[in-house]
């Protein structure tokens, strides 16, 4: 049976939202770009057990973290890019970025930025329709394969993106560091928003709630989360 | 818009408004409330870990609207500035 069957969910759940979290959790469990399989998971691992600093304790210095690594897998480093990313991702500025693509590399900063960001969705989905967290995958074998694409450059994001031709929005070129991760991101975006076809279109055929509606409720999760983007 | 904000604050207390939101607008629109929640949680990661610059023409259609919500107060906003 599929991690993410329909009987699975206590309520219907469009398929091709499953198919994308499916594909999520395949990719998940194989070597990546930059990171292993068990190295991906890990990281997921600790996106699940991430929590925001107590009020008034002061966020570490990347700059002065270990690079160690730990018994589960990861650094203090990587605990902490990924804890950041996971939970306080409002409050992370070009200096913090640049310090943590500094001592990681820009592959493995965006690799770690493509799970929490697939993985997020998922989980907290589950967590609103009463669903348990699915169970992390066993990772395969296999090593990174450190391919870098072609048509990346530094163009005004914390890291290199595809550059020349590019005509979609900001947010669909993000990832382009890491295309395998991005592709399966895109997939959980539009399955999980516009369906793809349906972005330009101001009346929605293919939702239960009508766009205006998904609007409001989109743009009030980026303000709670204060996302200026 | 109750809905969104507890399932943003709070996602296991905002099953105790699943009802309500079902008498509203059915289980469909309940569970299309939660995965948009839901995935734009993802999108709103991506945007600040990559510090993604707003686009062109949303950040000159938007110019009155983001000052008028506070929105060119958030840390993001620097990096469609820079």
């Amino acid at each position: 049976m599929a991690p993410f069957a329909p009987e699975t969910f206590p309520r219907p759940v469009d398929p091709e939202i499953l198919t994308a979290f499916d594909n999520v959790w395949d990719g998940l469990a194989g070597p990546g770009t930059w990171w292993t399989a068990a190295e991906r998971v890990a990281i997921v691992a600790a996106t699940r057990t991430s929590v925001p600093l107590p009020l008034g304790e002061v966020a570490p210095d990347p700059g002065g973290l270990s690079d160690i690594v730990g018994p589960d897998g990861l650094s203090a480093l990587t605990r902490e890019v990924v804890r950041r990313l996971a939970v306080d991702a409002g409050r992370i500025t070009g200096d913090w970025a640049a310090v943590v693509v500094d001592r990681v590399g820009p592959g493995r900063y965006v690799e770690m930025v493509a799970l929490v960001v697939q993985t997020v969705p998922i989980d907290l989905l589950c967590d609103l329709l009463g669903r348990p967290h699915q169970d992390l995958p066993t990772p395969r074998a296999g090593e990174p394969s450190q391919v870098v694409p072609d048509g990346l450059g530094q163009e005004g994001a914390f890291v290199p993106w595809a550059v020349g031709a590019w005509f979609g929005p900001n947010v669909a070129r993000a990832l382009s560091y890491v295309p395998d991760d991005n592709a399966r991101r895109m997939e959980v975006v539009m399955s999980m928003y516009s369906g793809g076809q349906h972005f330009g279109e101001m009346v929605w055929h293919h939702r239960a709630l009508s766009r205006p509606q998904i609007e409001l409720v989109a743009a009030r999760t980026s303000a709670i989360n204060e996302c200026f983007y | 818009m109750s809905y969104a904000e507890v399932a943003n604050r709070d996602p296991a207390a905002a099953r105790a408004l699943d009802d309500e939101v079902i008498v509203a607008v059915g289980e469909d629109g309940l569970v299309d409330a939660a995965v948009t929640v839901a995935v734009f949680n993802g999108l709103v990661r991506s945007a600040d870990g990559i510090g993604i610059p707003l686009d062109d023409e949303v950040l000159a259609a938007t110019v009155d609207a983001r000052a008028t919500l506070g929105f060119d107060g958030y840390l993001g906003a620097a990096n469609s500035t820079r």
